[in-house]
């Protein structure tokens, strides 16, 4: 059950900063908000714990506005939370729909927290791919097929060959961390399909960051 | 699929960058200050004291070149009056300023939109779905990330017919990605250092209103008044005056920007 405090910031949000707010309106009201958030850092990571703590079916019910919010705070201050703490709710929010750049925020919130590739262990997509995976398996939901598994790995290497190169360098390894683990998935029409975009890709690059995303498939 | 590869297109933007700093620094740098201006609603008068004058970053979709500090320059002064009453002036300095984006000329805006074509995901979101204005806010503040833009210019896109001169008036976005992460997709509604000494100098006796679609502001009280000439003379040295006095935390001169 979110505090009071929370309940309150989430109306402000869905109300004041949501689609088809005034954008300079909207503006006013983020700094508004923000000016608040920045006194104090406890209420703002009691407010992403309030967030990550949320059932299935209170974040399902919540405006896409919202999760764009929350998911963005958690990107741009990672320090607030740990991975134990949202790893389960970000691999959850990477299949919300209702807006388009969900999936992006949810994999950036993911690379964010891990900071750095953890040697020998899974890459931080490990939970979303583990998701895309069971539910494929499981056939969870109604009409969830093959090809929907596919699609939604093929929408996460997209993701991530965006954040290759737009995430810069100095955190390219943890974006080719997770590149390396789908690859080596066992969906060899998928890892096909991959390793001839990451290709492509690698030519078009400038030469260093090719270089980069090449030792991916050399090393197949 | 793009018809350049990135790495060609990436040239070309490091070469426009260089041209475009070279061009700006030569244009808005005077005496070793590029001056600013900010007209910013009443309402934030009070937070804007409060925080010791410090600017804040816009961080909502919709806004034309991403995150930042949206400033004009000193000389065109009358152009983001339609924002808000209060007018703050302050400076940036050059030597801060390394890479600039000039977005005025056709050729800067193509290479953007080049650029922008090599994304996988964001492409495609921006292209066929509803969710144009987020998606290319982080496409906008990837592309200033990536090129570590300190400023962009570009033309207004918002008017009003007696105080915007979309031809000949710029505006400036200026970044500050302080205490943002890498995977940011964009900077956070906090106070911006980047603009100096930022001090209020003015105050506007005209009263605007924004079209339904924000594209263009109604001046609503000049069309009836009677107008001192056709064209409206220049408040820089006015405003320059009012900055260096306005030293203490309450301003000791303020212009008054009549009709």
């Amino acid at each position: 059950m979110p505090t009071l405090s929370t309940f309150l910031t989430f109306r402000f949000i869905e109300d004041r900063l949501g689609a088809g707010v005034a954008r300079d309106e909207a503006d006013l009201a983020g700094q508004e908000l923000e000016f608040h958030l920045s006194e104090s850092r406890e209420e703002q990571q009691q407010l992403l714990r309030d967030y990550l703590s949320l059932g299935a079916d209170d974040v399902d019910s919540l405006a896409p506005s919202l999760h764009e919010w929350f998911l963005e705070r958690i990107v741009s201050s990672p320090e607030l939370v740990t991975v134990e703490q949202a790893e389960l709710q970000l691999a959850h929010a990477f299949f919300l729909g209702g807006s388009a750049l969900i999936p992006f925020l949810a994999v950036s919130a993911l690379l964010a927290l891990y900071r750095r590739p953890q040697e020998g262990s899974a890459s931080a997509v490990a939970p979303v791919v583990r998701e895309i995976v069971r539910i494929g398996q499981e056939g969870e939901l109604a009409g969830w097929r093959e090809r929907e598994t596919y699609s939604r790995l093929e929408q996460l290497g997209d993701i991530l060959i965006d954040l290759h190169y737009l995430a810069g360098a100095d955190v390219a390894p943890l974006v080719l961390a997770a590149l390396d683990e789908l690859l080596h998935l066992d969906l060899p029409d998928f890892t096909h399909h991959l390793e001839t975009r990451l290709r492509v890709r690698a030519a078009d690059l400038p030469r260093e960051r090719g270089r980069e995303l090449a030792t991916l498939f050399e090393s197949r | 699929m793009p018809a350049r590869p990135l790495h060609a297109i990436q040239t070309d933007i490091g070469d426009w960058i260089a041209h475009s700093t070279q061009a700006f620094k030569q244009d808005y740098a005077e005496t070793g200050k590029v001056w600013v201006l900010k007209f910013i609603d009443a309402r934030f008068l009070g937070a804007f004291l409060r925080s010791g004058g410090r600017l804040v970053v816009s961080a909502t979709p919709g806004f034309t070149w991403g995150d930042g500090v949206y400033v004009a320059p000193l000389r065109n002064e009358y152009s983001t009056m339609m924002y808000g009453r209060i007018g703050v002036l302050g400076w940036l300095d050059p030597s801060d300023i390394r890479n600039v984006y000039d977005a005025s000329q056709s050729k800067g805006v193509e290479l953007y939109q080049e650029w922008i074509q090599h994304s996988s995901f964001l492409y495609r979101q921006l292209t066929t779905t509803i969710h144009a204005d987020l998606t290319n806010r982080v496409l906008r503040n990837a592309f200033r990330r990536t090129f570590d833009i300190d400023v962009v210019y570009f033309p207004p896109d918002q008017f009003n017919r007696a105080y915007v001169n979309s031809a000949r008036d710029r505006w400036f976005l200026v970044s500050d990605w302080t205490s943002v992460g890498k995977f940011a997709p964009g900077q956070r509604p906090q106070f911006s250092n980047r603009v100096r000494e930022c001090r209020w100098v003015a105050i506007v006796e005209e009263q605007f209103e924004p079209s339904a679609s924000r594209t263009h502001y109604s001046d609503l009280i000049g069309p009836y008044a009677v107008r001192a000439g056709p064209s409206r003379p220049s408040l820089k040295p006015q405003f320059l005056k009012a900055h260096a006095s306005n030293t203490g935390p309450q301003p000791a001169l303020l212009v008054r920007v009549s009709i």
